[in-house]
């Protein structure tokens, strides 16, 4: 949104964290299934240099910053920092261990600031109009706006931009208008992918990184899917794990072999077969992962399947209520 | 974890060994930090004051039992079958953290159906057994440098793969580093494959090249199972190359000779005889030979593939024995001008630094060297250096890899025409001198002012200038100013250079320059600096240091000088000659002229490694009687009328002297098939001809060598027990012994300067011969290739092939594979076209590892004015399209399977 409708502010974010760091390059790395973004950004980046607010004199001001836009190839990887700049350098998008951290040892092995499109973005207008007026919107730690996606079964899909604070059943049901279908909202999944799945016991949570953490859930980018009671939830545990044996970079073993395990087990759990111990198997596996992982993509795929199971027993082959 | 290591606790790892960057992959090391969340990988982080570290705790149990479980979920469970059964890193890990079930079962998806890949002939790749810990691609990429693997596909599918369809075709130049790094069978010998692991280990020294590179030895009984690179080796450092890790089967080959042979004449059958016989009948031919032609009429010739203990005692029985200094090395045809070259201007025949050196050079240049194939060890070493951001100044007539390979580039390629070595040095010495770069405070504190301002004024001459000489070298003046300029003000420049060097008419006139350039700039006498010449042979310092030469004893020391020789009369106890003896092509010439008649030759093949082969046939020819000691009928055994069968490194001990002056101790694994030590047959010889020499063991010849030479004073094989190894100088100074030379001041007092005027070679092209050939190696053969030619290293390099420009070849119709006739002054050979531009055009190039070839038949006669090495890197030549072997090469053939005949006659003629 920020990168079509107004690709200015972002280049200024940038041109701004260059100089604040001391740097002199910028990349925008772009998954390249976002051809009109790509489009637009260019065109900026070049009226930006024409107008002298890129390059080697900064407005005149003797300083330097050169900005330029990567085209991604779209693993959903490649948004994890270290292997963002993996495949910066043109190398496989596999991620690297931590420390050194990038501020440390980045790109190249330079000291490299890595951050969000929304980060950057929103520090000419804190510069602007001063931290206290982004301090003014949000809740707790959690400030300033968040462009909140709705899908799923929602009758009105699309993104709202809200202050942290706002809570899911508002967003749910105020902006989204409700389920699609007409039948109940029974679960959503918060923060991608990756994020926990919430009962409707959950729904009147804020959207607020803490209060979300503490209900063992994300907030994450802030993309919530709906779903009505016609979901069955073990079909979404085992989604979970195929969604990182896709897209598992495959260096560290806990999610390369334990993705496909997953979904294995989920099949059999799904069967039937050799119920209990394929449940306490699934419940260990996520164990491994969410423990031995090496980045957040294996780290966090046990969120989506154990949130499922323990909101959701009865779709596990196990009475409400049941903890397996 | 290294820190857990040291402290003496271990952690559970697959993806980590010592040899390799920490990569975090596996998930087995994990552990617990006070105060930090989640679980770290010990690998991967960093150590610090107060860090309260718990490697084992029940939660991690349960994750490195959880990490287990899905590795073996895709592992083929027929440990018992397994050829790494008990040696298996996988196995261990499992019995560590408790595995005791796989509940995922074996029906879900697995790669245990991948096919093996079994196209290199030393090792096998299967997948099946792969745990993907990426440790073989990191081998290749950080300690081999070569790129050749990579990790394919990602998630579940992620595979280890060589880029192309298997090992064979790739760019895996078969090191072993992924072997070594293997933790599983998946990479894996197939010796061992076939006869299982190892019962036991003996470390030592490499054959081949001059790296010097340190193995363990691991066998079963008397049986070398396979060559493992040491991790204490001082050159080495745990890798290694396709020739020392694999390339040791022709100890064993069928071609070996192990029976003494004699015969009349060279067109007679060999007859097998007793080493008694043998050694009684050539006793009695030399003492024939010298009472009928007199005591100059004999001579010997070493080699540098002999240990220091073999070279000393031939030299002695020469000199002692004999009673003539005729004796000479192999280094004649390689290195002696850097013997030469190097004592005139520093004082010491050596390179002056260590290898580990190079790690902390900023500048280095590589001039008529090819590190990568000639020292693939050190190449590697070179590259991780390059890799880390040193810059490289490669002066060479051919594009060698190092110019442009995975991540490495050479700053500067000067691509000068071959035999302008010394323009190209006065040209850089000329901008280093006219452009105030000149380090004046070194020049005036370490080296004689007088030399100095002599050579200064030469270089600045106008002559002298890079553009007076563009025209002659071929490279642009611009060029050449700005790689001198870097190596003046780079910070840390170290040369490396090799025969492209020395094997030319001016060869000591280079390495004279070489030496004005490094003292004029300070690039001596400290870490990541220094002259360095690459030794061919793996013990050429060694050789070279032992008294080779007709003109040293050991240690370097001139036959005329009284002192030294009054010392070595009295030790030997025997009268010594004053006089330098004859070099081998004066030998070879006094032949002809039918003046010498007999030849001990010990483990060198002059036919096939000197230059104009029908030369040296001719000479062999003349002789009356030829002693070859060596492990095969090589070609010079082909004019042999006695043949001593010689024993393999592996089956002797004594000691190898590396290009850094490091002396490595040769240990016996097992029983020579021979029967015998090689100095042993020496000692049997010089017995038969009344002197005997009262030693019991190798290391009793280097306690009379240390005894007798100053540089060699600390040396024993005591000594070497306990530090592995050790660089010479080793004395009561340096009892440990000298990494880099020349510190505080020069060996000979103050450095000297000398002219190094350029004179052009008068071989010529012309019309007639409008090439230059020039030749050089490659990475999976060695030299003459006695050694690999009898290995499955032929798989690499089955035959010699003549590099051709496109252009050249296109003016004479010459197409890919066609055969080639190669017509030079000297003579004429016929070789397949490999059409490449690695060659500049008007420059031919060829190896020399196929005697066939006979890339020494077109070769010519001259020689260093200094030392007679010979001009083998150019010779004027034509080419053209034939469609038959050259007349030498049929002569050759009938010649050499007569020759063969003869010899398996002879052991057929035995059994019965």
């Amino acid at each position: 949104m920020i990168m079509e409708g107004d690709p200015l502010v972002l280049i200024e974010g940038m041109t701004i964290a260059g100089l604040a760091v001391g740097a002199t390059q910028g990349y925008i790395y772009l998954r390249s299934e976002y051809p009109d973004a790509l489009v637009t950004l260019n065109e900026a980046i070049a009226n930006a240099y024409k107008a002298g607010y890129l390059g080697a004199n900064i407005s005149g001001s003797g300083k330097q910053f050169d900005l330029e836009v990567r085209r991604a190839a779209g693993a959903y990887v490649c948004g994890e920092e270290t292997s963002l700049l993996e495949s910066l350098e043109g190398k496989r998008g596999i991620v690297r261990f931590k420390p050194p951290l990038p501020a440390i040892e980045g790109l190249f092995g330079k000291p490299t600031v890595v951050n969000n499109v929304i980060s950057l973005a929103t520090v000419p207008i804190v510069l602007d109009k001063g931290g206290k007026y982004y301090q003014d919107f949000g809740m707790g730690r959690s400030r300033g706006t968040l462009p909140i996606q709705l899908a799923g079964n929602v009758k009105q899909c699309g993104l709202v931009e809200k202050a942290f604070g706002v809570t899911l059943r508002e967003l749910l049901y105020d902006f989204g208008g409700g389920s699609a279908s007409g039948k109940p909202i029974r679960a959503v999944q918060v923060g991608g992918p990756l994020g926990s799945y919430l009962p409707e016991s959950q729904f009147d949570t804020p959207l607020d990184y803490e209060k979300f953490t503490e209900i063992w859930a994300v907030l994450g980018h802030g993309g919530i899917v709906a779903f009505d009671e016609t979901v069955d939830m073990a079909k979404m545990a085992r989604y979970a794990f195929e969604f990182c044996a896709i897209e598992s970079c495959g260096k560290c073993t806990p999610c390369r072999i334990g993705s496909t395990r997953g979904v294995e087990v989920m099949d059999k759990i799904i069967e039937g077969k050799d119920h209990a111990k394929n449940m306490e198997l699934v419940r260990d596996l996520s164990d491994t992962m969410l423990n031995g992982s090496l980045c957040a993509l294996g780290g966090m795929t046990p969120y989506p399947v154990l949130s499922a199971i323990n909101h959701f027993p009865e779709d596990f082959g196990l009475k409400k209520g049941q903890v397996a | 974890m290294h820190a857990a290591m040291v402290a003496g606790v271990t952690v559970p790892k697959l993806c980590a060994t010592d040899s390799l960057d920490p990569y975090g992959s596996c998930r087995l090391c994990l552990v617990e930090i006070e105060g930090r969340r989640g679980y770290p990988a010990s690998c991967t982080t960093p150590v610090a004051e107060g860090l309260k570290v718990k490697t084992q705790t029940p939660k991690l149990a349960d994750i490195r039992k959880g990490v287990m479980e899905l590795y073996i979920s895709d592992h083929p469970l027929d440990c018992l079958t397994c050829a790494t059964n008990g040696d298996c890193e996988l196995q261990d890990m499992a019995g560590a953290v408790g595995l005791r079930e796989v509940r995922y079962g074996y029906d879900g998806e697995n790669h245990l159906k991948s096919e093996k890949d079994t196209s290199n002939p030393y090792f096998q790749f299967d997948p099946s057994k792969c745990i993907v810990c990426s440790r073989c691609v990191r081998a290749c990429e950080e300690v081999q440098g070569t790129f050749a693997l990579t990790i394919q596909g990602r998630g579940f599918e992620s595979k280890v793969a060589p880029g192309v369809e298997n090992f064979m075709d790739s760019e895996c130049v078969s090191c072993g580093a992924c072997v070594q790094a293997c933790p599983t069978a998946t990479l894996i010998e197939k010796s061992v494959v076939d006869h299982g692991v190892p019962e036991h280990s003996v470390t030592t020294t490499c054959a081949y090249c001059g790296v010097g590179c340190s193995f363990d030895a691991q066998m079963k009984g008397e049986e070398v199972i396979r060559m493992i690179p040491s991790k204490n080796g001082g050159a080495n450092h745990g890798h290694s190359c396709v020739k020392g890790r694999f390339a040791w089967g022709y100890a064993t080959h069928q071609d070996r000779i192990t029976t003494p042979m004699i015969r009349k004449s060279i067109h007679d059958a060999w007859t097998e005889v007793s080493w008694d016989e043998a050694i009684k009948y050539a006793a009695s031919e030399i003492t024939r030979i010298q009472g009928k032609y007199g005591k100059e009429a004999i001579g010997g010739i070493t080699s540098s593939r002999c240990t220091n203990e073999e070279v000393y005692v031939t030299q002695k029985l020469i000199r002692a024995v004999l009673g003539t200094n005729n004796v000479d090395t192999c280094a004649r045809v390689c290195h002696s001008p850097t013997g030469y070259g190097l004592k005139q201007t520093l004082g010491e025949s050596a390179g002056t630094q260590t290898f580990d050196s190079v790690m902390k050079s900023d500048v280095i240049v590589v001039m008529g060297a090819n590190p990568t194939d000639g020292h693939p060890v050190f190449g590697s070493q070179m590259k991780r250096r390059l890799r880390e951001g040193a810059k490289l100044i490669v002066i060479d007539p051919r594009a060698i890899d190092l110019v442009s390979s995975p991540h490495v580039k050479a700053d500067f390629h000067l691509k000068l025409r071959p035999g302008t070595n010394v323009a190209m040095i006065a040209a850089m010495s000329h901008v280093i001198a006219t452009e105030g770069l000149i380090d004046e405070a070194f020049v005036k504190e370490r080296c004689e002012w007088d030399s100095f301002q002599v050579w200064r004024d030469f270089v600045s001459k106008p002559q002298n200038s890079p553009e007076a000489l563009s025209e002659e070298l071929g490279v642009p003046a611009d060029e050449v100013r700005a790689a001198a300029r870097l190596y003046a003000t780079g910070g840390n420049a170290a040369i490396y250079y090799g025969l492209g060097v020395t094997e030319h008419s001016q060869g000591s006139t280079t390495v004279m320059g070489i030496a004005n350039l490094a003292m004029a700039t300070a690039n001596l006498g400290r870490e990541g600096v220094g002259v360095n010449p690459l030794r061919g042979q793996n013990n050429v310092q060694g050789s070279c240091d032992m008294g080779s030469m007709p003109h040293e004893f050991p240690g370097y020391r001139h036959v005329s000088d009284d002192a030294t020789r009054a010392l070595f009369q009295t030790a030997w106890g025997r009268p010594l000659s004053s006089e330098p003896g004859l070099r081998i092509p004066n030998m070879l010439d006094s032949a002809i002229e039918g003046n010498f008649k007999a030849l001990y030759c010990v483990g060198e093949d002059i036919v096939q490694s000197d230059p104009n082969t029908q030369h040296v046939t001719h000479a062999l020819e003349s002789m009356e009687c030829v002693i070859v000691q060596d492990l095969f009928l090589n070609e010079t055994a082909m004019y042999a009328h006695v043949f001593f069968p010689g024993a393999s490194f592996l089956e002797k001990s004594g000691t190898f002297t590396n290009a850094e002056r490091r002396i490595s101790p040769v240990r016996r694994v097992m029983t020579p098939k021979n029967g015998y030590e090689d100095w042993e047959v020496t000692a049997k010889l010089a017995e038969a001809l009344g002197y005997a020499m009262h030693y019991n063991h190798a290391s009793d010849i280097l306690d009379e060598i240390a005894a007798l030479t100053p540089t060699f004073k600390g040396v024993s094989f005591k000594k070497l027990d306990e530090l592995g190894s050790v660089q010479w100088p080793c004395d009561d100074a340096n009892p440990a012994g000298t990494p880099t030379m020349h510190i505080d001041e020069f060996v000979r007092g103050k450095g000297k300067f000398f002219i190094t005027e350029y004179v052009p070679t008068t071989e010529k092209v012309n019309a007639k011969y409008p090439l230059i050939l020039t030749t050089g190696r490659i990475l999976s053969q060695y030299n003459v290739g006695a050694q690999t030619r009898r290995t499955n290293n032929t798989a690499w390099h089955a035959e010699d092939l003549i590099e051709i420009h496109p252009h050249d070849a296109e003016d004479r119709g010459i197409n890919e594979g066609d055969w080639v006739g190669i017509t030079s002054r000297a003579g004429e050979t016929v070789l397949r076209a490999k059409i490449t531009e690695r060659v500049q055009p008007g420059v031919v190039y060829t190896t020399f590892h196929h005697p066939e070839s006979g890339a020494n038949v077109i070769t010519t006669d001259n020689s260093d004015w200094a030392t007679n090495c010979p001009e083998f890197k150019v010779t004027a030549v034509q080419l053209n399209k034939v469609s038959q072997l050259s007349d030498w090469q049929r002569q050759y053939k009938a010649f050499s399977d007569e020759q063969i005949g003869f010899v398996q006659n002879a052991k057929a003629e035995a059994k019965i």
